[in-house]
């Protein structure tokens, strides 16, 4: 199978978890690969969702506003790690910037052409849903655990000075 | 008043959590939500705890609180508008409540365990992706919300 490599990528994703090979490679038939440089911006706050992507080869930052008032969110940088799924869940636009750290290479899946793969198999958009929930619940935990400790952080702040 | 199978279905379809399902599965929902009326102060659910049910809050006033590492009461949110709703993570994910719910007055909430919705997507197999991705929504809501807060903090 030519496409194996990437099909590995694939089913290492935790966005793919419980996706059988059939599904996986019903997926990968979608995909566009594209190669960003170092600094390139894949994902601009403000505009349209309507792409999820996955990281092949590389890393990125998730970065929340521009000069001065930026602020990186997170960096992916491990092979499966995805972005963009909010495309799949409603219409608001980028909730953030994304940027290439180094050389990079994603497997892109349009919107528009993953609609096609979940008519002709509903499973993929039940697993692809239920994972991105998982996925934002542990986020969610990790923010507000992130919140707790910079309040207290805030608080010793302030009795100290 | 929320014993009345009308309200509480009016209720339910009213919430975002089940946007999008018809007649039918809502008057299933109906059947299958319990009523629970909490006194101040009580707790409803407790953060490490399994995740087993979501809760909608019918009427009163409930707050969310988590523990910074050194055990201190960190306070999240309020939680007093008719319709507003937490453990829906446990649909999601299997792991232990992320905080504690307690009531800040007298509160009635209508619970839904996750017994009864596993029982209600079996018979309504389209439901289970709306209320996924209804999830999925509200939960990235909570996301930027919190994001949001993080970087504010972060630069004060």
């Amino acid at each position: 199978m030519p496409s194996s490599p990437e099909l590995e990528i694939l089913s290492a994703s935790p966005l793919m978890h419980g996706m059988g090979e059939e599904e996986l490679k019903a997926l990968l038939s979608t995909t566009e690969r594209r190669l960003y440089e170092a600094g390139e911006r894949i994902v601009e706050e403000g505009t349209p969702s309507d792409c999820l992507f996955i990281l092949a080869d590389g890393a990125v930052d998730v970065v929340k506003g521009m000069g001065d008032e930026a602020v990186t969110l997170s960096t992916l940088d491990e092979s499966g790690d995805f972005f963009g799924e909010m495309a799949l869940i409603d219409i608001l636009p980028r909730s953030a910037n994304v940027f290439a750290c180094g050389q990079t290479r994603i497997l892109a899946f349009p919107k528009k052409v993953l609609t096609t793969v979940f008519a002709k198999v509903p499973r993929v958009q039940m697993t692809l849903v239920l994972n991105i929930a998982r996925n934002l619940s542990l986020r969610l935990r990790e923010a507000d655990s992130r919140i707790a400790t910079l309040s207290r952080e805030a608080n010793t702040g302030s009795e100290g000075s | 008043m929320v014993e009345s199978p009308d309200l509480r279905e009016a209720f339910l379809s009213e919430s975002p959590l089940f946007d999008g399902l018809g007649k039918a599965e809502i008057d299933d929902l109906v059947e299958r939500a319990e009523i629970h009326e909490f006194t101040a102060e009580q707790i409803v659910v407790e953060e490490g705890t399994l995740g087993d049910a979501i809760f909608l809050l019918y009427d009163g006033r409930l707050s969310v609180h988590t523990r910074d590492e050194e055990g201190r009461d960190v306070e999240l949110a309020t939680l007093d508008r008719r319709g507003a709703f937490f453990g829906e993570i446990s649909l999601a994910d299997s792991g232990p409540r992320s905080a504690t719910v307690r009531a800040d007055s007298g509160a009635v909430l209508l619970k839904l365990s996750l017994d009864a919705l596993n029982a209600f997507f079996a018979q309504f197999s389209d439901a289970q992706v709306v209320v996924l991705r209804n999830i999925a929504r509200v939960l990235a809501q909570r996301l930027r919300d919190s994001n949001a807060l993080v970087s504010t903090i972060s630069s004060s």
